[in-house]
């Protein structure tokens, strides 16, 4: 393995429960409370995994890094990971120039430019591009964004091609991304795509709750549990607003609801608003599911 | 409600993921347990009308909680630090557990609130002494919710049985003079609005100077009937949404029961105080064990806490 080059990290067969989460976003309250959860649900650190993108808007850049390297977790490189690692000049985002996001992320991206150390920068550069694992016999696949690429959105309304071209290309019965920032479970025939959500930033839908989410064996079931997590993000919000980071995102972490909607698809775009339940999709041994 | 309710849809509450019209089951995350609950054994010195847990002087289906079985999740709390505020205790009458006064002793010395729902009838007067001992060291740390089943003696007696009118208004007078911390659960089976219901037991709190406020619905508690053979829809995850409910409202999102069964080697939780015997609904030994998701496949989940509103916590 090469810094900067694209790695797989398997981990094997996994036993019991996995959890997954996406993007810290350099919430540091989030991930505190995170790591709470997965200590309450008796999940231990090797079978945690998160999605990457670790560093983003949020105040506290270098902690957040520091808390996650220091859980014992598996982290997926995402495209901020990639960006913060290799020094790049922006988040790799793949915002179209002159957006919203493209704005506010100079702002936030300069600030965490500036915090993060060489040693966090080296591990960022040393995190797998994909890491697979078994789990009651099915083969997982954690990417950030696509198999194709670290920064593509895949939203539940996003193109259902683009996750049967992942499911075949990646020859595996689920792929969990990151990056969109959503929650969601899709079925394909008896194949899966997820995506658990992110703690850094709630999920558009009203409500200041962050997502993540627990792939359960069951018997010869697997259960994939939406869960939402409280955490203080009040003072996360307000731990922004004294660093004169984007109000745009401070606001977010408060009223639940993005900034902008530049990269959501449609069908994410008539959701704002409608708060996320946590939910439970059972997926059967053997057995064609369909989709809800 | 006086129309005639349809039986309950064979159908439904089969699959706990999916519904019978085919869509995905609600659920219900642990968002921070709150309240813990012991269900004190289901013994019962009356036997009401659709008692839900079917307390009566004759079912033992869950024996008495012991001491020790207490003290060892309260050890895993503290062990945990797991910030529960409330420590409750329902059965069966609470008062009839041997060990009550100790178990309160211990909660309360600890640093929780107690809360104990008692039909206030000799069971609880029995326990006078201790109980105004407990008040003197802990003041208003103790609750005690009374059953009042309905506002007027009749229809009280027509749920509770003959004669439980009288013994019961003694417990709720005496608790009232000493000063207790005292909230009142009213059920709402009769053909009578909720503010019918509140205006009643206003006037019978205003006779009996019972320092309860009717119209606070932590302080005066009001279950709607509790039939699980009535029909009742079921809750899908697109319900919160239609409803404006949240599941971080429901008592399963704050709430666990420990109940011991009859005959078992040791206690097991349950999700909420509604779901006492039903093993589908068994979450594991011990509280860690309990941070599971709540599938909401009982009429229960529907009837009383999605639909109904139904929360057994005075706060």
């Amino acid at each position: 393995m090469t810094d900067n080059s694209f790695y797989v990290r398997d981990l094997g067969p996994l036993q019991g429960p996995v959890l997954i989460f996406g993007g810290p976003y350099s919430n540091l309250l989030a991930t505190q409370a995170m790591r709470e959860a997965a200590a309450s649900l008796n999940i231990p650190g090797e079978n945690v995994i998160c999605t990457g993108d670790v560093v983003a808007y949020a105040g506290e850049p270098a902690k957040t890094t520091d808390a996650i390297m220091g859980w014992g977790i598996t982290t997926v490189m995402g495209n901020c990971e990639e960006s913060f690692g290799g020094e790049a000049d922006d988040c790799g985002c793949g915002f179209e120039e002159g957006t919203a996001c493209d704005v506010m992320s100079r702002q936030w991206y300069a600030y965490a430019n500036a915090e993060l150390n060489p040693e966090q920068r080296a591990w960022m550069r040393g995190l797998p591009s994909q890491v697979t694992f078994t789990l009651n016999s099915r083969r997982f696949a954690v990417v950030h964004g696509s198999a194709a690429s670290i920064n593509e959105f895949v939203f539940e309304g996003t193109d259902n091609a683009i996750k049967q071209r992942d499911l075949d290309a990646l020859n595996v019965d689920a792929i969990i991304g990151g990056h969109a920032g959503v929650p969601f479970t899709q079925a394909f025939g008896d194949r899966f795509w997820h995506n658990a959500g992110v703690i850094g930033m709630p999920a558009n839908d009203g409500t200041p709750r962050v997502w993540f989410s627990v792939i359960r064996p069951s018997g010869d079931d697997i259960e994939i549990e939406i869960y939402p997590l409280n955490y203080d993000y009040a003072a996360a919000a307000s731990s922004m607003r004294e660093k004169r980071l984007p109000d745009g995102y401070a606001k977010c972490m408060e009223d639940g609801l993005w900034p902008n909607m530049d990269v959501m698809p449609e069908a994410e775009r008539a959701k704002v608003g409608v708060a996320i339940a946590p939910s439970i999709f059972q997926w059967r041994a053997q057995q064609q599911v369909a989709a809800e | 409600m006086s129309v005639t309710s349809r039986a309950l849809d064979p159908r439904k509450f089969r699959d706990p993921h999916v519904t019978a019209d085919g869509q995905q089951r609600a659920v219900v995350a642990l968002t921070h347990l709150t309240t813990l609950w012991f269900n004190t054994g289901s013994l019962c010195n009356i036997t009401c009308v659709n008692c839900y847990m079917e307390s009566s002087p004759k079912n033992d289906a869950l024996a008495y909680m012991t001491f020790a079985e207490v003290q060892a999740y309260l050890d895993e709390i503290d062990r945990e630090n797991m910030r529960v505020e409330e420590i409750a205790f329902t059965g069966g009458e609470p008062f009839m557990n041997p060990n009550i006064i100790q178990m309160l002793e211990e909660v309360l010395a600890r640093g929780y609130k107690a809360l104990v729902l008692s039909n206030a009838m000799k069971p609880m007067l029995n326990k006078r002494d201790e109980l105004l001992a407990i008040k003197e060291r802990h003041a208003d740390a103790l609750s005690i919710r009374v059953s009042v089943d309905h506002f007027t003696r009749e229809r009280h007696e027509d749920i509770r049985g003959k004669n439980t009118w009288p013994p019961m208004v003694d417990g709720l007078r005496w608790l009232a003079e000493n000063k207790f911390k005292l909230a009142v659960a009213g059920r709402t089976c009769w053909d009578e609005s909720e503010e019918q219901g509140r205006t009643g037991y206003g006037k019978l709190f205003e006779t009996e100077n019972i320092p309860v406020d009717p119209n606070d619905p932590g302080s005066l508690v009001l279950f709607p009937e509790m039939d699980a053979d009535v029909d009742v829809p079921e809750i899908t995850t697109h319900c919160w949404d239609i409803l404006g409910v949240a599941p971080e409202t429901m008592m399963c999102a704050s709430s666990r029961m420990v109940v011991k069964r009859k005959g078992a080697d040791k206690p097991v939780v349950m999700p909420c105080t509604l779901l006492p015997y039903d093993t589908n609904f068994e979450l594991g030994h011990d509280l860690a064990q309990s941070d599971k998701m709540v599938k909401l496949n009982h009429p229960h989940c529907a009837k009383f806490c999605v639909l109904g509103g139904a929360s057994c916590s005075p706060d």
